[in-house]
């Protein structure tokens, strides 16, 4: 068993303070067995302060790593010391969450959407680029495929979607925002790190390219970015007929699907 | 019960409140640390082991003996004979052309259906075949499968009264397990101890069980429940 040769110390426990569950060596090794179980760890996350302190630090970008190891190894490539902006547990929210939707300045809804669980879900970096702004494409973001939300007979379904920038304290996005000095927005906060954000729209920085990635009718979206460099974001989706395709041209190229339905019990 | 290995070799452990244990080195090296400790030549004498408790250790022990028992109940010399015997059986009945290799090929053969291979087929897929002839063959290739899956079955539920027990001796099974690199104990009572947090339907009923304190003020715990209710 991989745990036990990767974790063998021929050496007494420390203390007895660190005895029992809340010996780390214990909880990983519990929390492995048990494919990091996203109930498990939010509950061990609240028990203690010990215990919180050691879910940020280890046990939420475990559960990240374990369920979507290509994305975190990419994510975490431009976080030098193993951390990454916002914290492990709010990309672990933005794997499995849809945040719904809101009523905002540029996108209007008659009523709010609600935010969920998600059950299945794929981030991609081609995906991602179509997000990018011309003079911003050396950035690297993934972005989920939208998740429909049906807002009744007589209006198309809305798309709620997703995504996280790698290292984007120094990214394009970042420099771009604040050397157009763009103000954060009023009433909008990031869903999953509850940072203020800026509204890409307002910035002019929604290429083309995102609505038709979306299959949404062009300017009916809106996605904001937050200073951690999460995205969220929504758009009208237009009813496909049966002989037009959603573009669908990557999955060589990085995208990973997470399963959230593994963890709902 | 248990039969004694061949080399008979007994090996003594001395656990962390000093007690001396005696027991046969087959038993004592399903822990890796002690077999590493044999291999090296280092098992003159005493070999103590600093982090376990008596108590522990002697539950540790009688893990260690049950699963020792358990192999040999289920792997002993009269099984492969009775396997041996099957084998030839098969290799005299049907379409014996005296090699081997070609009788593989007929049986394995999906899509070979002549008359002889038929034959051939019938003899060592044991479903559905029970006339006289056969029976004896079924039995032997099925030793396994005959017990009932019994003696698993026991051995499961040996294990799992083993790992019925309070928090703290749980812990120290733990903690044994993983110094001494016992994988069988450190996997069963892992699964255990994540039963036992599963089964708890709020943070409260885990702290309890567990005896962990909250120490965190009322704000705070207000804070944690909304930071964690995405999940509902």
């Amino acid at each position: 068993m991989s745990a036990t040769h990767r974790r063998r110390l021929n050496q007494p426990s420390p203390d007895s303070e660190d005895s029992g569950i809340l010996d780390e060596r214990i909880l990983l090794l519990v929390l492995e067995s048990i494919k990091w179980d996203l109930q498990v760890i939010c509950v061990t996350a609240s028990l203690n302060r010990k215990l919180r302190a050691t879910a940020k630090r280890l046990l939420w970008r475990q559960l990240c790593v374990y369920r979507a190891p290509r994305m975190v190894a990419t994510l975490a490539n431009g976080a030098p010391n193993g951390r990454i902006g916002g914290g492990w547990d709010a990309l672990a929210k933005l794997m499995f969450y849809c945040c719904g939707c809101e009523s905002t300045r540029h996108f209007k809804l008659s009523r709010p959407s609600p935010s969920h669980f998600a059950r299945a879900s794929r981030f991609s970096k081609t995906s991602g680029r179509s997000f990018l702004s011309k003079k911003c494409r050396g950035d690297l973001l993934f972005v989920s495929d939208p998740c429909e939300h049906p807002m009744g007979e007589k209006e198309d379904d809305l798309g709620i979607y997703r995504g996280v920038f790698r290292g984007f304290m120094r990214s394009k996005t970042r420099a771009c925002l604040i050397r157009r000095q763009v103000a954060f927005e009023e009433r909008v906060r990031c869903p999953y790190c509850g940072t203020r954000v800026w509204s890409m729209t307002r910035a002019r920085l929604v290429p083309k390219s995102a609505a038709r990635r979306l299959g949404s009718r062009d300017g009916r979206l809106e996605y904001f970015v937050c200073v951690n460099g999460h995205l969220h974001g929504t758009c009208w989706l237009v009813p496909l007929s049966s002989d037009e395709e959603v573009c669908d041209d990557d999955d060589d190229d990085g995208s990973e699907e997470i399963d959230g339905e593994a963890y709902n019990h | 019960m248990s039969s004694s290995n061949n080399s008979g070799k007994v090996l003594k452990l001395k656990s962390k409140d000093n007690q001396i244990f005696e027991v046969e080195e087959s038993v004592a090296i399903q822990s890796e640390l002690i077999k590493n400790v044999v291999e090296a030549g280092c098992d003159i004498g005493v070999i103590p082991l600093l982090t376990v408790h008596s108590k522990t250790l002697r539950n540790v022990i009688e893990w260690c003996q049950k699963h020792v028992d358990y192999v040999e109940e289920n792997d002993s010399g009269s099984n492969e004979e009775e396997i041996k015997n099957w084998e030839s059986e098969i290799c005299e009945e049907g379409n014996n052309n005296g090699s081997d290799d070609e009788e593989t090929k007929n049986w394995e053969s999906e899509e070979n259906n002549n008359g002889s291979d038929e034959e051939e087929a019938k003899n060592w897929e044991s479903e559905g075949n029970n006339d006289g002839s056969n029976k004896e063959e079924v039995e032997n290739w099925e030793w396994e499968e005959n017990n009932d899956g019994s003696d698993e079955e026991e051995l499961e539920n040996w294990e799992s009264k083993f790992v019925d027990v309070d928090k703290d001796s749980l812990y120290a099974l733990l903690l044994a397990a993983d110094y001494l690199s016992i994988d069988s104990l450190l996997e069963r009572v892992i699964k255990q101890v994540a039963d036992v947090i599963k089964q708890c339907r709020s943070v409260e009923e885990v702290r309890q069980t567990f005896g962990i304190k909250s120490d965190f003020t009322p704000e705070e715990e207000e804070e944690i429940r909304e930071e964690i209710s995405w999940i509902d």
